[in-house]
């Protein structure tokens, strides 16, 4: 289901809600248990043969958590709020490192098979016919990946391996587990959020009318950043990256409508899983933090999907070594984690190119002293660099295949065949309402205040700002069809 | 991404205290709370106010069991399209969003005069239809949830051509361009005649498979000159493009016709008013367009030697009720003076036409063969005449066709022996009762330029009603969509019985009323050689 449907929006979260307010004060359990019915109704809604994937994944964290926390030798004894943490410094046994080695097996097994099984065969098979050992195959592996497969397995992962460390205690409640991984604002797209993170709003969360407000304020923002911004730019990206011809014009306006796109699409949803989670009483962290005000790409990566940057460096980066291993492993470790960052999006070379070019740049700029390549320029210019060079990235990420890229970068830079029906998508993209939506987008990523700072001071003019918001996004969605988000896919 | 942010605090604790910091007073927090509450409790209550929402539910889902991927895709699409919050806001938003200069999924709004198929604009910018490997991607993007997709057009026509070659009728075919393509200047584009990238391989791919090809673009071309050549709230031609290009047509195929005694069908002007496709698409109901027709007074069954198979650029002009408007009925593009007509009238012999709007790709072909199950449409006929709009060349199915043997007609309730009294019904309908065994699809609403579609369900175990006999399985037509709105014969699962009052397809009365609304039909093409009638539900 998605957020931005008349389904959800007039149905599923109504009927969540009300459910919701009339267990909530029943039992914790009870409410725990309508949530996670209405988050299995939200996933199944998508395919219902994908549910028991989300539940087995689920399962298998619980079950390994707990066991690691119950085998950790001198751990004390459990209280009420289950086995004791593990100390970090402590060893662990062989049976807890047999635990957690099942859960990432178990996550990334499943992952591997559901997104990356037809990539890796049909990589296999096309070497093969390079090769003359076979031929390329017209379907060599075909998979429905099932919605959201890439959060929820990180999110649920992430549990054991925290309680592995030590980071985090095992949970007893296996109803308060299965709310945690399949919690249905951020279950499809995230933000990933750590169990260490929520754990203590699972036993206990405030509910008020403030909470709730700035819930509704920042859904508002969130759905008017989708329905009002993303979707119209996003037509225009469509018709640039979808074109059989281009002229220069015409690529650099797409170019720049899909990294509007994808930001307000992206940042819009996190919106509204954070305002849909404090309706509940959740508090999610920050997601975005105005990426395209950074002016380089290390700083661009402190403020773009943050959950996810924080999980990669967390679970990957510095298990790898990090920055203490000398410059060359710095280098190498930041190619790795970036380049499997961009797989994580989708199995496609296309998104392993744009993770290394990112993680290039990461490189040169940490052997550049953390600094831009462009230091030098006033800050303006290094934030519109920083910005042109991200929009550029974007191109293997949006475009269909490695040729379509290769063609659309030709097309940016004028080394393309430019043919009359050109002329079509150049009128469509300089009419003045596409313009106009291109400006407004460029206005609020510049110069708007972030979600979090505008929703802190709910004055009566910004409670009415945010309903309008509201009601004219939610009028807007009855006029579009079926509009998913970008990250939906991944 | 690896560096580790600069403070003290989690990313958590600062989130729980920034929501602890928020500043809210307390009417405005029960305000925005309260509002919320009602604008989410919308789209229920005027649910409930419509009285029916239930049915929103698909047909696919009130057969039981688990709910499939495609039943809950189609119950979402239902709710987005069909519910009662959509018809009765959205509509109207839409309207205004118009007003302001705002397109649409299906139309691009480039304000006065400049409205165009979104479809149409994704084809002449989009990549070669031609290309395998753009082929092949449309093939498996048709995904489980919609029929299979056959992206080679080129296939599909040289089959086709085939199968009349052994017929010894000869082929020819019209991809018609659109209005952006003749008209870029709609859109403020410059340039002319313009086509996708694959057009011209697609011609001559044609030529060297065998296929006669005659391309209207350059007689369009030569009539711009002269002034507007497509209407200006319509995605159709005007009627004197309509004429040039049966004239171009007419002198293509006039030599494959040597030998048939000619005949003048006169002419008479007319006039025609409504509203256009694009504008009804964006809601806008209140800038209809007048247009003057020369339509024919043909003979009434003189043996054809053309048949024309066509979309709506052949139907407008010519079939009057597949474009009336339901919200108001004296809204209509007349009759007897589309491209069948004017072919006819260029050609001086009489041209037998099936017309399918929408569907270019394959619904006509697939109509001929309905029809061949039933008579024989092409007895007599030296040339067949496929048009079809050019966009389908990239976007359409170009399902392979195998046309049957030509069959006498089918029987009727009429012929068949009665065995109880009749029961009082009108003349030549019976009542029946059976099961769904297959349906066909229907159009989404909001998303055809049509507003009124017919479609296909096959009943088994067919039993008279105090009647007549009945055959065993029939096909039934019926209305499943009427003024953009899925009528409550469109919900009707496969398994379910029914109860209905049918008539024969064939009735002059039927087929007046419906035979030309756009229609669809069933996959299974052994089932068309059945009785076939359209009916209506009985409680």
């Amino acid at each position: 289901m998605v957020f931005s449907s008349p389904t959800f929006l007039f149905l599923f979260l109504p009927a969540a809600l009300l459910l919701y307010a009339l267990t909530r004060r029943v039992s914790r359990t009870l409410s725990h248990l309508v949530l996670i019915g209405m988050s299995t109704l939200f996933y199944g809604w998508a395919n219902p043969l994908f549910v028991p994937l989300l539940f087995l994944s689920a399962a298998v964290d619980y079950g390994c958590g707990l066991f690691i926390a119950r085998a950790q030798p001198g751990a004390g004894p459990p209280d009420e709020g289950g086995p004791q943490l593990c100390p970090p410094d402590a060893p662990r046994t062989r049976s807890q490192r047999v635990a957690v080695a099942t859960s990432v097996v178990v996550n990334l097994g499943v992952l591997g098979f559901f997104k990356y099984g037809g990539f890796f065969a049909s990589s296999v098979a096309s070497v093969s016919a390079a090769l003359g050992l076979g031929s390329a195959g017209e379907d060599v592996l075909r998979i429905t990946l099932p919605l959201g497969i890439s959060f929820y397995t990180f999110q649920s992962m992430s549990y054991t391996i925290d309680v592995y460390r030590g980071h985090a205690r095992a949970t007893t409640s296996a109803v308060d587990f299965a709310c945690y991984v399949s919690l249905f604002p951020q279950l499809v797209a995230g933000p990933i959020v750590r169990f260490s993170e929520v754990a203590d709003q699972l036993r206990e969360r405030t509910h008020d009318a403030v909470r709730f407000a700035r819930g509704v304020a920042f859904f508002s923002v969130g759905l008017a950043k989708k329905v009002l911004i993303a979707n119209p730019v996003g037509a225009l990206a469509d018709l640039c990256f979808e074109a059989g011809t281009l002229d220069v014009v015409s690529a650099w306006i797409g170019v720049f409508a899909y990294s509007f796109q994808i930001y307000f699409d992206f940042s819009g949803y996190s919106d509204m899983a954070i305002g849909l989670g404090l309706m509940l009483g959740f508090v999610f962290p920050k997601n975005f933090d105005s990426p395209y005000r950074s002016a380089s790409i290390t700083e661009f990566w402190r403020r773009w999907h943050i959950s996810l940057s924080s999980f990669l460096r967390d679970y990957l980066y510095l298990p790898l070594g990090g920055n203490r291993e000398g410059r060359r492993r710095t280098a190498a470790n930041l190619m790795i984690v970036m380049g499997l960052g961009g797989l994580w999006h989708g199995a496609s070379w296309n998104f392993v190119i744009w993770g290394l070019a990112h993680g290039l740049l990461l490189a040169a700029e940490r052997a550049y002293g953390r600094r831009a390549l462009w230091q030098g320029l006033p800050q303006g210019a290094r934030v519109a660099l920083s910005f042109i060079v991200v929009s550029l990235l974007w191109v293997p990420f949006r475009a269909a295949d490695l040729p379509a890229a290769l063609s659309f970068y030709a097309a940016l830079f004028g080394l393309s065949e430019v043919a009359p029906a050109a002329s079509l998508v150049r009128a469509v993209l300089l009419r003045p309402d596409a313009l106009a939506i291109l400006a407004v987008a460029g206005l609020v990523v510049w110069r708007a205040p972030q979600t979090w700072d505008w929703t802190r001071r709910l004055s009566l003019p910004r409670v009415l700002v945010a309903l309008a918001l509201l009601a004219v996004a939610s009028g807007t969605l009855l006029t579009q069809q079926f509009n998913p988000f970008i990250y939906f896919i991944f | 991404m690896p560096t580790a942010p600069n403070l003290n605090l989690s990313r958590e604790e600062q989130a729980r205290r920034e929501v602890g910091e928020t500043d809210v007073a307390p009417g405005a927090a029960w305000l925005a709370c309260g509002a919320f509450g009602l604008l989410l409790g919308l789209g229920v209550a005027f649910e409930i106010g419509a009285g029916d929402p239930a049915g929103l539910i698909p047909a696919s889902l009130r057969a039981g069991g688990l709910p499939s991927e495609c039943a809950l895709r189609e119950l979402d699409h239902a709710i987005e399209t069909q519910s009662a919050l959509a018809t009765r806001l959205g509509r109207p938003i839409q309207a205004g969003l118009a007003a302001l200069g705002q397109g649409n999924a299906s139309v691009v709004n480039a304000g006065a005069g400049g409205l165009a198929l979104r479809a149409e604009l994704a084809h002449l910018t989009g990549p070669d239809f031609m290309d395998v490997e753009r082929q092949r991607a449309r093939e498996l993007e048709a995904g489980d949830c919609s029929a299979p997709v056959h992206a080679d057009p080129v296939a599909a026509l040289a089959d086709f051509a085939q199968q009349l070659r052994e017929r010894e009728i000869h082929l020819v075919v019209v991809p018609t361009p659109g209005k952006l393509a003749t008209e870029p200047e709609r859109l403020g584009a410059a340039g002319a005649g313009l086509a996708n990238p694959g057009s011209e391989r697609f011609q001559r791919a044609l030529v060297e498979a065998g296929v006669d090809v005659f391309d209207p673009r350059p007689v369009l071309e030569s009539l711009r000159e002269s002034g507007p050549v497509f209407l200006e709230r319509d995605s159709h031609w005007r009627p004197h493009a309509v004429e040039a290009v049966a004239a171009g047509l007419a002198r293509h195929v006039a030599a494959r016709l040597e030998g048939h005694p000619r005949s003048v069908f006169p002419r008479q002007r007319e006039k025609a008013r409504n509203v256009g496709d694009l504008a009804a698409l964006l809601g806008a109901r209140d800038s209809a367009e007048s247009v003057e027709l020369a339509s024919l007074v043909l003979p009434g069954d003189a043996p054809a030697p053309v048949l024309l198979l066509g979309d709506s650029f052949s139907a407008i002009y010519s079939e009057r009720e597949a474009f009336r408007r339901v919200f108001d009925p004296s809204l209509e593009w007349g009759a007897d003076a589309g491209l069948p007509d004017q072919l006819a009238h260029a050609l001086g012999v009489p041209v037998r036409r099936i017309t399918r709007n929408a569907g270019g790709a394959a619904a006509s072909r697939r109509a001929l063969a309905v029809e061949l199950s039933r008579g024989d449409p092409l007895a007599g006929v030296r040339v067949v005449v496929l048009q079809f709009a050019a966009r389908e060349l990239s976007q359409g199915s170009w399902d392979p066709v195998a046309l049957p043997a030509a069959a006498p007609a089918a029987s009727t309730p009429d012929a068949a022996p009665a065995t109880s009294t009749p029961e009082a019904e009108p003349e030549g309908s019976l009542r029946v009762r059976g099961r769904i065994a297959a349906r066909s699809t229907l159009p989404t609403p909001g998303t055809s330029p049509y507003a009124e579609a017919v479609f296909a369900v096959h009943v088994t175990g067919v039993r008279g009603v105090g009647a007549r006999a009945a055959p065993g399985e029939i096909v039934v037509y019926l209305l499943g969509m009427q003024g953009q709105r899925l009528t409550p014969a469109a919900r009707l699962p496969v398994g379910q019985e029914v109860h209905l009052v049918v008539e024969p397809w064939e009735a002059p009365g039927i087929q007046a009323a419906f035979g030309s609304l756009f229609r669809t039909e069933l996959d299974d093409v052994s089932l068309l050689a059945l009785p076939a009638y359209f009916g209506r539900v009985l409680p």
